[in-house]
């Protein structure tokens, strides 16, 4: 498995194209959460000065939103480009248990969108605190624990939807698949929202946006049992995705 | 040693390969031979797990591929050379391969000398012609040293260089000991390399013996006899339950052997101005055993 997991990351050492894309999600994430920090004013008709700290933070971390957006594109080309180019014939002669292959993929997928999401997170982090001060604003306590749950579930979000694009290009076996389902995931709740509220309530309790909202949300008297109900459902989600990629993987003929 | 039991593969109401049982032996060249859909390619597919059988099972030394814990030591396969990510390198691609199969780095230059690729190692595939593309695939089936190399069609885009190397690649091979089985449309490259045929039609096994067995059994196999008195010759020979024909001037005689007929001409007093074995081609072979066998015939050309 480790085999294998390392090949991706040769793999995309190897190809500009995916090297590129990875540059080119750094940069935008970190673009728009600065665009968002400093359009506050027109797009929350306050001065940055007038908001807290934390309602910075909030803002300026939307740029994370941008990273799920791009590691989802990026995943499900990855994976659906050993189909398209039938490259999935050499990959699953050296490996044939298909399984193995499988996961080995949505390990690495965890891996690098992990990786990607921490570093960009603590960079937005650094950009927030940098500009907070230059306004003379009250910096935000590192190792204040909400603070940090909520930087969890903010370096989670990209992962989590990564994870779904995987899964559904290897269901469609194709990147429009896996963008579409986790795509639609992710914005299907801003639809069921203009439903009337005894409908769109109990629906959008089982949709993942919650969960990761529960992340930032969160106060320290309610962080045991929210949080297992948050997780709870990611798992659920990544859980029933991934069995059904894999059953329709297993299944197909190359 | 690979076991094919019951071999079935469905499509919906088509039977792509139906009912195949063969035994693929090491140290030897084995050609797989067959019309376009006849279910070659599907047959290779499932020996290395990327189809899965309707009925019936392939073992790879008592286990199924699937199982194996280095699959790349026992079989090596080319089924599509395009099928590799273009924008690599081939030293690149190589070198992936190796490292997911946890393959030593010293084998990417020995596959890269061994199929003439040094040269254009660090040029993208997608430049690559459609026989570097081949040399390519072969490297890759050879990466892991496996006791079996399956290619399909691997004299596709190869230039008269490239097929006698590969020629020789493969009885190398097969000295080695290993088991290669090749499949191709070009049957005079079959004929020129394997020890033992396999012709498949319409998914059934229809022939599966040595080049030597097949051109004995075949109908197009036949002794030409030229005499002094050929109408002597045919009535003798007709009595002796041989097929005679007339041809040019002489006679085509079928279900006898040559000796045999030198010795009825002999015993007839009947002097043989020439008599000789013709041996098919293999293409003559193949025409008539997969006679009535074919799927897509072609129906000629339109008048204009």
């Amino acid at each position: 498995m480790m085999h294998l997991i390392k090949t991706d990351f040769k793999k995309i050492t190897y190809l500009s194209g995916y090297r590129n894309f990875l540059i080119a999600t750094f940069l935008l994430s970190i673009l728009f959460g600065i665009t968002f920090l400093f359009t506050i004013d027109i797009t929350q008709g306050k001065k940055l000065t007038e908001l807290s700290s934390i309602e910075v933070l909030d803002i300026t971390l939307l740029g994370i939103d941008v990273t799920a957006i791009m590691l989802i594109i990026f995943t499900a080309n990855l994976i659906s480009k050993e189909f398209t180019t039938g490259a999935i014939h050499t990959s699953l002669a050296i490996t044939p248990l298909r399984r193995k292959y499988f996961m080995s993929k949505i390990l690495f997928i965890a891996i690098l969108s992990f990786l990607v999401s921490i570093t960009l997170t603590c960079f937005i982090f650094a950009i927030n605190q940098f500009v907070l001060s230059i306004y003379n604003l009250d910096r935000l306590p590192l190792f204040e624990q909400t603070l940090f749950i909520k930087l969890i579930g903010i370096i989670i979000m990209p992962i989590f939807y990564s994870l779904l694009s995987a899964a559904g290009a290897f269901y469609m076996k194709s990147a429009s698949g896996g963008i579409t389902y986790a795509l639609g995931v992710m914005f299907l709740p801003a639809l069921i929202k203009m439903f009337p509220a005894n409908f769109s309530d109990v629906t959008l309790s089982i949709f993942p946006e919650k969960s990761l909202h529960m992340f930032s949300e969160i106060n320290t008297n309610s962080i045991s049992s929210s949080l297992i109900y948050a997780v709870l459902i990611l798992m659920l989600w990544i859980l029933i995705s991934c069995s059904l990629g894999i059953r329709k993987f297993k299944k197909s003929n190359f | 040693m690979i076991k094919l039991d019951n071999l079935t593969k469905k499509y919906g109401d088509k039977t792509v390969v139906n009912q195949l049982s063969l035994t693929l032996k090491p140290g030897v060249v084995t050609g797989l031979l067959g019309p376009n859909g006849s279910g070659k390619s599907t047959t290779m597919k499932m020996i290395i797990s990327l189809v899965h059988p309707t009925f019936g099972n392939v073992t790879v030394g008592e286990k199924k591929y699937s199982d194996l814990l280095k699959p790349t030591a026992k079989i090596g396969t080319l089924i599509d050379p395009s099928a590799v990510d273009n924008n690599l390198t081939a030293r690149q691609h190589l070198s992936l391969i190796s490292t997911a199969a946890n393959i030593n780095k010293s084998r990417v230059d020995k596959m890269l000398k061994i199929t003439g690729l040094e040269m254009a190692q660090n040029k993208k595939i997608k430049d690559y012609s459609l026989g570097m593309k081949q040399r390519l695939g072969i490297a890759t089936a050879l990466m892991g040293n496996p006791e079996t190399v399956i290619l399909d069609e691997p004299f596709n885009g190869l230039d008269v260089d490239g097929i006698k190397w590969l020629r020789k690649l493969f009885n190398q091979l097969a000295a080695e000991g290993k088991a290669v089985i090749v499949s191709s449309h070009l049957m005079s490259e079959i004929q020129a390399v394997a020890d033992r045929i396999i012709i498949i039609g319409q998914g059934k096994l229809l022939a599966d013996m040595t080049m030597e067995e097949m051109n004995k059994k075949s109908l197009s196999s036949y002794i030409y006899v030229k005499t002094n008195n050929i109408d002597k010759m045919s009535r003798v020979l007709t009595e002796n339950q041989a097929m005679v024909q007339q041809l040019n001037q002489g006679l085509e005689v079928r279900n006898i052997e040559a000796r045999e007929g030198g010795q009825l001409a002999y015993d007839h007093h009947i002097v043989v101005y020439e008599l000789k074995e013709v041996q098919p081609t293999l293409e003559e072979l193949f025409t008539e055993i997969t006679y009535g066998k074919v799927d897509y015939v072609s129906q000629g050309v339109e008048n204009k």
